[in-house]
């Protein structure tokens, strides 16, 4: 979402996500209700082992759907004006504020290495690193790399805002 | 401050970027287009494998007598022909079909979980290498059939842990698959998209993958147990120990039947797109159709013993699973009455996708009615085991799943490469394989009524003629079906250009006809906005 306004240009950065916590549990019971009768049928057959492996399957399913919803409960708001950068950040634990001159401020997309880690998208002004977008994919972040390359410029750099 | 002016930034289309180049592209791919790529091109390589080992078998039957292979290779290939085209060829077909559409057809920018997307794919190959390796061990292949039924298959050489690892990495990839379609599909949607406004391959898609995580646990936990019992001591399935061999077979179908669903359930979903883009008219019964799909999915977890009626069971058992059996022929009808009610009064058009689902209509509904016969108690156990079974299953899975996966590739082929196909060979292909899968599978069930065994090298001379007839349809339709690859091909190198909506005259719907084509790199950043 993107806030344009005579003094700053704001962007607020959320991942996508369509599920509310109503929707969790009962997508949960509805998912697991066909492993667990099954694995429970097949342990009074004697058949233990399927169970286990229900139980596993269902705990990967918890684990893929919770870090899906941890993302999407994240968010960032990113303030361009004049003359200064303000990240504020709500994130699963922690809220924060960090602002930087604009001037001195760059924005550097880290790529990794190895091809298939994330890349990093980072804003660094005079030692100081703070870091957006994380919960973003891939291409949401690479996207908005160049928009905010374009906004903040380099380092001794301040490009009109409009 | 005030808010004068709202978009979507992240998302700000004009900054496009590509994907990275040579092989990494594809080794590390995380975008849902390459990993959807993958995994069709995976599954078209099994295809024409599983298709090959087909061809040795029908090589073999086309006379009585032993031509070309021995009894033991006879049974390794077809163990192994089934194992490949079930889990190497459908399944992983329908995954790339998932895998390239729902996010385009939910409106989301990929699958919600993009890395365990590209470990689901790359667990196939090795599992597959894997399998295809114990052709070389000593002992050769499993040669007990697909139902891996004990204590034959413990009679399997070296391949046998290789063969039950291979199972179980073919699991794991298909469960992890399936996450990521829930996920997606429950989290990613654009909004506005409400479930009942979701196209009816995302929906029949979210219900496969309900009946994945339900069933794929039983299948790790059987193979499991045959392994413990063959190097650890364990009787499960032992009837020496106490354990109960008929055990193994109510796990496997308790997987196993729910599994015939996950290989058709996709394939309605494709015919609901295609029947009503080339009906000019929308799907007749939109809601009636999602419950039949959500009732079939029940239905085939209540319906297991059906294949196991001649083991012996209470009367009342038989009873119970031949109705609940036979129940499934309503909501298939149900499905069936409103396709053909979509194009009742339509403008149709015979472009090849629309050939393809029509011919599935008709000869899935042949599986369907020959099923029917199989589910009534009395007379399975005259069918059972026999010819009658195996072309029963094949109209079901070649006519049925497999027409409906070439029926999406001619549908959705232009919008993934940009260019249309030859329409002509696309036609000469239907008509071929139509033809040609009748000559094929149509006399197995005059073989099965008249009492041939399946699972045999050789047979009795009263079966030649029409196995003769079968194995030259075989020949035959294995052959056409290089057409279909000359035409893949061809149209990802180039062709004339198709517009966005490919489909220009019969105006489909679907969020898919409104990205360019081909589909971008990167669709969806900025989420739709479904009215």
């Amino acid at each position: 979402m993107e806030w344009h306004d005579q003094r700053f240009i704001r962007i607020e950065l959320c991942a996508h996500n369509s599920l509310n916590k109503k929707g969790i549990l009962l997508f949960m019971v509805t998912v697991s209700a066909g492993p667990f009768v099954a694995g429970v049928f097949c342990l009074f057959q004697g058949c233990w082992p399927v169970l286990p492996f229900a139980g596993l399957e269902l705990l990967l399913v918890w684990l893929a759907l919770r870090a899906s919803l941890k993302r999407g409960e994240q968010r960032q708001s990113i303030s361009i004006s004049q003359d200064f950068v303000t990240i504020s950040s709500q994130l699963s634990v922690s809220q924060a504020k960090t602002r930087f001159p604009r001037h001195w401020t760059r924005v550097k997309l880290c790529g990794s290495r190895f091809g298939y880690y994330p890349t990093r998208l980072v804003f660094e002004s005079s030692g100081r690193v703070c870091e957006v977008g994380h919960f973003l994919t891939e291409q949401e972040r690479r996207a908005l790399a160049l928009r905010l390359q374009r906004l903040v410029g380099n380092m001794n750099d301040s490009p009109a805002l409009y | 401050m005030s808010a004068s002016h709202t978009h979507d930034t992240h998302a700000a289309g004009h900054d496009d970027h590509g994907p990275m180049k040579g092989w990494r592209r594809w080794f590390y791919a995380t975008n849902h287009k390459d990993i959807g790529s993958m995994y069709l091109i995976f599954s078209l390589v099994m295809f024409l494998t599983g298709g090959l080992m087909a061809m040795f078998i029908r090589a073999e039957l086309l006379y009585p007598g032993t031509q070309v292979l021995d009894p033991g290779t006879f049974n390794s290939m077809t163990t192994m022909h089934a194992l490949i085209m079930v889990f190497g060829a459908v399944m992983p077909a329908f995954t790339g079909l998932a895998n390239w559409m729902i996010p385009l057809q939910v409106g989301a920018p990929d699958m919600a979980l993009p890395r365990m997307n590209n470990f689901s794919f790359w667990i196939l190959p090795f599992a597959f290498g894997m399998l295809l390796l114990t052709l070389l061990v000593p002992g050769g292949s499993p040669a007990g059939g697909w139902t891996l039924y004990p204590p034959l298959v413990l009679q399997t050489g070296d391949a046998f842990p290789m063969a039950v690892f291979a199972v179980h990495l073919m699991g794991a990839s298909s469960i992890m698959g399936a996450i990521n379609v829930i996920v997606t599909i429950m989290n990613m949607r654009a909004p506005g998209m409400t479930l009942l406004k979701m196209p009816l391959f995302v929906w029949t898609w979210l219900i496969t993958a309900y009946l994945l995580i339900a069933v794929m646990p039983v299948l790790a936990g059987a193979v499991t147990m045959l392994l413990t019992d063959h190097y650890f001591g364990t009787s499960f399935f032992n009837a020496a120990g106490g354990g109960d061999p008929v055990m193994f077979q109510h796990i496997f179908w308790f997987f196993g039947h729910p599994e015939v669903y996950i290989m058709i359930l996709p394939a309605f979903g494709v015919v609901s797109e295609i029947i009503p883009t080339f009906s000019r008219k929308p799907l007749f019964g939109y809601d009636a159709m999602v419950y039949a799909t959500a009732s079939i999915a029940f239905l085939s977890f209540i319906v297991w013993a059906h294949h196991m009626f001649t083991t012996g069971m209470p009367l009342v058992g038989e009873m119970f699973f031949m109705l609940s059996t036979m129940l499934i022929a309503i909501p298939t009808g149900v499905k069936v009455f409103n396709w053909t009610a979509t194009m009742w009064k339509g403008s149709i058009s015979f472009e090849t996708p629309m050939l393809f689902a029509l011919s599935f209509l008709f000869l899935f509904t042949i599986g369907g009615f020959s099923g029917l016969m199989l589910a009534i108690a009395p007379a399975d156990f005259q069918y059972h085991d026999t010819y009658f079974v195996v072309a029963h299953f094949h109209y079901v899975l070649v006519p049925g799943a497999v027409f409906s996966i070439m029926a999406a590739t001619y549908y959705w082929l232009p919008k993934w490469t940009g260019h249309m196909y030859n329409e002509k060979m696309g036609k000469l292909h239907f008509w071929l394989s139509t033809i040609f899968v009748n000559v094929l599978f149509f006399p197995q069930h005059f073989l099965g009524l008249a009492g041939m065994p399946r699972r045999i090298p050789d047979y009795s001379t009263q079966f030649a003629d029409w196995n003769f007839v079968s194995s030259i349809g075989g020949f035959c339709f294995g052959l056409t079906q290089l057409l279909f690859v000359y035409n893949i091909i061809s149209c990802v190198r180039g062709g004339v250009k198709a517009s966005d909506k490919v489909w220009d005259d019969a105006s489909p719907q679907g969020l898919e006809w409104t990205v360019s084509s081909p589909a971008p790199y990167h669709s969806f950043e900025v989420p739709p906005e479904v009215k």
